[in-house]
């Protein structure tokens, strides 16, 4: 990535900030002067890989200066990385399901039934109002070989805050063409279409009161839900000023890759990183997660040491094959949170600076395990970076966690995240709120 | 929050403290696809990008969530993209000059009706034809054009299965009859995944649907049609969890097919459906005929799989399988491949599968806390072996005594269905020899593996009554509920004498539960 790519990117910034985004700028802090050392976080982001962490990936010490091999791709940005260590997932028992796991991860739920999604909605949705407040998008979901049909309970991780699965869009083409494809055009042009664009919507949304009198409590969600996205879409068509913010993203390069094939795996995951990395920087969204395959994905992935799928694997592969997809995996987030801290801001700060990641994963390891679940936050000074917190002992739950990314995100009057209600699974972990 | 909470519950509008034996449905990816199609008379494959379909029962439909706003938004996409690209085209379709107000009128009209699948309201027209014409005079023809499709396709009644029923004709005991164009909707889409067409339509206006012989022969109709293959298609991939073969993976060390993307995925995704359709739209629709066919369609790649020679090209066409090693749906390489895994055979999974969706029996999950690991693959140990640990665990046996036989008897079909006399992992001859009992008088005892099992699963009562209730639930994209149990038991029970699934479709098709919706009570 060149610096005059991220440059005018900056600039485009700038312009939104600056046209369109003036009742937001109380809860900005500029990126010019000098950085306060505990800078609230103005971003958040999840970042997902399935099946856990084989054992020997955590660093021996606290101090994240000396990596293990496992998370030697990460060197670059050891740094800005604090590992939280020994926390259990979100089931009463040793063992996890893979519906458990995935629906518990980011919801803290309790999910009792294999066939069950969690209606507890995800840290990622409860952060959105808050964090993207009158920016286009509250947030993106961006997925890479992460969809099946039907949509499942262990390919879905995230639940929106009416209750409602939300799936990661696996196609980058049609996240450029959601995100990005809207806002170009001439300045005359936008302005009628946005005109005409209210009208069309008025007219959709004019149509609910005959369905809306004809249909019972149990489906009046759907029409709220409909008619509140419709309205969402239509703020944001008359928010959006011309030509503020484009992606470099190859509308035609995208079009020749199968979003569904796993050949393309890191080709798609790159594609899907810019188009994040664009979004953050044109701040169309403060939000977004990045879901790398889903919890039985039998993808097979780039390396030498493979000859079957990734959940095939961990069940009747050799430890060898298991680390090998563990190295893509770490490869994967190593590029992202990289790419992230490539982008400078004014102060010479970087967009990852500015985030708050939460790299998370289902279970502990491909073996079902409960406990350790691995977490690795980077990104915001506001947490105790370089350093492997270790809380073992304590016993507690990953939703303590969850809630302290609220806390630092400045939802500091939320309680508890999630269905636990036992002391170990409720509040914010005071070691992450120096 | 949304920003309307919309009516408040009222005495006036008791609609909206009631619940409803149908859901409000968003149309699925393919119903998507399929209406744009008939809306504007030229293919449309552009929902693959929409979120995944959810599912009821088996069966693909989005009758729970509410849509999510990334859902809208790529909706909306979508609509933009067909708007513009129909408005650039127009002279294909419109008919008439689209700058004069008699031609919009009528496409209004006409457009409308397809795409909301009943007729507009008046208000609906004026408005429609409004704000086409405002767009026009700003900004020019196509795009006056555009927005007009846009409004359409952006609205709830092109966005969901709209049953709004004739209040009117509401009975006593709580059914509220569907209007005749909602009544041809949920035909059309039931039977071909599509909206009506215009034989259907002709029914339609003149109200004729409504009669129970219009309605019986309109079933009989669509039945036969090319859309109804595909129908049929969806749901016997639903029905036997076919899901996904586009992008089965097999281990390429013993299936060097897998290596890379290949013909073969294609093959066995469209296997099942093409036999499937075939059986129940030209070969006498019999329930053992799915159980029992030595038949198949099989192209160049799944001859291989089936052992026959001299088959050539990519077409799937019907052949002859060896008798003693196929026999209907079950012993088919789609079939055993998707529950097959990577690289053995997968007893539990067909097991499980078996009894869920071809018996209807509930199975629940295993119990909390319960290492479900078996022993390693190992030489001398076979499957049958591994699975003996079942039985000696309280947790693992209420349920695997009756999952374990109905996967053991296809023990020689390997990871992709091939058949074999040797399983590979444990070099050991196979005995796919199992005892079954479930408590059902008619199909407990022992069976000599699949083909004798499969062929008495064709011939039980219980699969008769299973497949009833997986119709209902395919057709009406709902789940069951207390009160369809006397009319399933009814068609069972028809179903068990014809022996014919177009009977059992057309007996549904033509039920109170398909031509009404139903009050089913008061919600708190």
């Amino acid at each position: 990535m060149s610096h005059e790519r991220n440059n005018a990117r900056l600039h485009r910034r700038k312009v939104l900030a600056a046209a369109g985004s003036a009742a937001l700028l109380p809860l900005l802090p500029s990126y010019s002067g000098a950085a306060a050392p505990l800078e609230r976080p103005k971003r958040l982001l999840l970042v997902f890989h399935p099946n856990g962490l084989e054992d020997g990936w955590q660093p021996a010490g606290t101090d994240l200066s000396s990596l293990s091999p496992m998370l030697q791709p990460l060197s670059p940005v050891a740094s800005k990385l604090c590992i939280v260590k020994g926390l259990k997932g979100g089931i009463k028992n040793e063992v996890m399901g893979h519906p458990q796991g995935m629906q518990s991860l980011w919801t803290g739920a309790r999910i009792e039934s294999d066939s069950a999604f969690s209606t507890v909605p995800s840290i990622d949705q409860l952060a959105a109002p808050h964090l993207s407040q009158g920016l286009p998008f509250q947030s993106l979901e961006l997925g890479v070989l992460s969809s099946t049909t039907p949509h499942s309970n262990t390919s879905g991780m995230l639940v929106d805050a009416a209750g409602a699965p939300l799936q990661a869009e696996q196609s980058p083409l049609a996240v450029y063409r959601r995100v990005f494809a809207s806002v170009a055009g001439d300045p005359v042009a936008l302005e009628q279409a946005r005109a005409q664009r209210k009208s069309v919507l008025d007219f959709a949304v004019g149509r609910l009161p005959r369905i809306r009198a004809a249909y019972g409590s149990e489906d009046q969600p759907k029409l709220d839900a409909y008619e509140s996205g419709i309205r969402q879409l239509e703020a944001r068509l008359t928010r959006l000023e011309e030509g503020n913010c484009q992606s470099t993203f190859d509308e035609a390069q995208a079009q020749g890759i199968d979003a569904a094939r796993d050949i393309n795996v890191a080709e798609l995951a790159a594609l899907q990183r810019s188009l994040l990395i664009d979004a953050f920087t044109c701040d169309l969204t403060r939000v977004a997660s990045f879901q790398l395959l889903n919890s039985t994905s039998n993808a097979v992935l780039p390396t030498d040491m493979l000859t079957g799928g990734m959940h095939g694997t961990y069940h009747s592969g050799t430890t060898e094959q298991k680390l090998a997809i563990n190295r893509f995996f770490v490869q994967q987030m190593a590029l992202l949170l990289q790419e992230l801290d490539e982008v400078k801001l004014d102060d010479g700060r970087s967009l990852l600076d500015d985030t708050l990641v939460i790299w998370g994963t289902e279970m502990a390891t491909g073996n079902h395990l409960n406990t350790p679940l691995p977490f690795i936050l980077a990104g915001s000074s506001a947490l105790p970076l370089g350093q492997q917190l270790d809380l073992t002992s304590q016993q507690l739950r990953h939703t303590r966690l969850l809630c302290s990314v609220l806390h630092l995100l400045g939802l500091t009057d939320v309680a508890a995240v999630g269905q636990w209600t036992d002391a170990g699974s409720v509040g914010a972990l005071p070691e992450l709120m120096s | 929050m949304p920003p309307d909470p919309g009516p408040t519950p009222s005495p006036t509008n008791p609609a909206v403290t009631a619940s409803w034996d149908s859901p409000l449905r968003r149309l699925t990816r393919s119903e998507l696809n399929r209406t744009l199609g008939a809306v504007f008379g030229q293919d449309m494959q552009v929902a693959g990008r929409l979120p995944s379909d959810e599912s009821v029962g088996p069966f693909l439909a989005n009758a729970s969530s509410p849509p999510t706003q990334s859902l809208i938004d790529g909706w909306f996409a979508i609509v933009q993209e067909v708007a513009a690209a129909q408005a650039a085209r127009a002279a294909e379709w419109t008919g008439c000059d689209t700058s004069t107000a008699d031609c919009r009128g009528q496409l209004v009209e006409r457009l409308g009706a397809r795409a909301f699948r009943r007729p507009l309201l008046p208000e609906e027209g004026t408005e429609l034809v409004g704000l086409w014409s405002n767009a026009a005079a700003a900004s020019g023809e196509t795009v006056g054009l555009s927005r007009f499709v846009e409004a359409l396709l952006m609205s709830p009644d092109f966005v969901f299965h709209v049953e709004v029923g004739d209040g009117a004709a509401q009975t006593e005991s709580g059914d509220v009859a569907l209007t005749s164009a909602e009544l041809g909707a949920r035909l059309a889409y039931s039977l071909t995944g599509a909206p009506p067409d215009e034989a259907l339509l002709a029914k339609v206006f003149d109200g004729s649907i409504q009669q129970s012989t219009a309605l019986a022969s309109e079933v009989q109709r669509l039945w036969q049609l090319p859309d109804a293959s595909e129908r049929l298609g969806e749901f016997h991939r639903g029905w036997l969890g076919l899901y996904g073969l586009e992008l089965l993976f097999k281990d390429p060390a013993l299936y060097p097919q897998f290596q890379t993307p290949s013909a073969i995925q294609a093959a066995l995704a469209d296997e099942v459906p093409r036999f499937a359709s075939y059986v129940l739209q030209q070969g006498g629709a019999r329930v053992e005929s799915l159980f029992s066919a030595p038949w198949g369609f099989v192209n160049e790649d799944l001859a291989k799989v089936y052992g026959l020679e001299g088959v050539t090209g990519s077409e799937l066409r019907p052949f002859s399988l060896p008798a003693n090693q196929r026999a209907g749906l079950l012993t088919s390489a789609a079939f055993l491949a998707a529950h097959g895994h990577p690289d053995r055979s997968n007893p539990v999974g067909r097991g499980v599968v078996i009894l869920r969706n071809v018996l209807c029996q509930s199975l629940g999950d295993p119990p909390e806390g319960v290492d479900t690991s078996l022993e390693p693959v190992a030489e001398g140990k076979t499957q049958r072996d591994r699975l003996a640990t079942h039985a000696t665990q309280p947790a693992c046996a209420g349920c695997h005594r009756l999952i374990d036989p109905f996967g053991l008897a296809f023990e020689h079909y390997d990871a992709l269905g091939v058949y074999r006399e040797v399983e590979y992992e444990s070099d050991t001859a196979i005995n796919a020899n199992v005892t079954v009992a479930l408590g059902d008088v008619l199909l407990d005892g022992e069976y000599e593996g699949a083909l004798e099992l499969s062929r008495k699963l064709g011939e039980s009562d219980l699969v008769r009554a299973c497949l009833s209730r997986q119709w209902l639930t395919f057709l009406l994209g709902r789940a069951l509920r207390e009160s369809d149990e006397a009319l399933l038991s009814d068609v069972a029970e028809r179903l068990v004498e014809s022996g014919r699934i177009d009977q059992l479709v057309l007996d549904l098709t033509t039920s109170r539960q398909f031509r009404a919706k139903t009050v089913e009570q008061e919600a708190p």
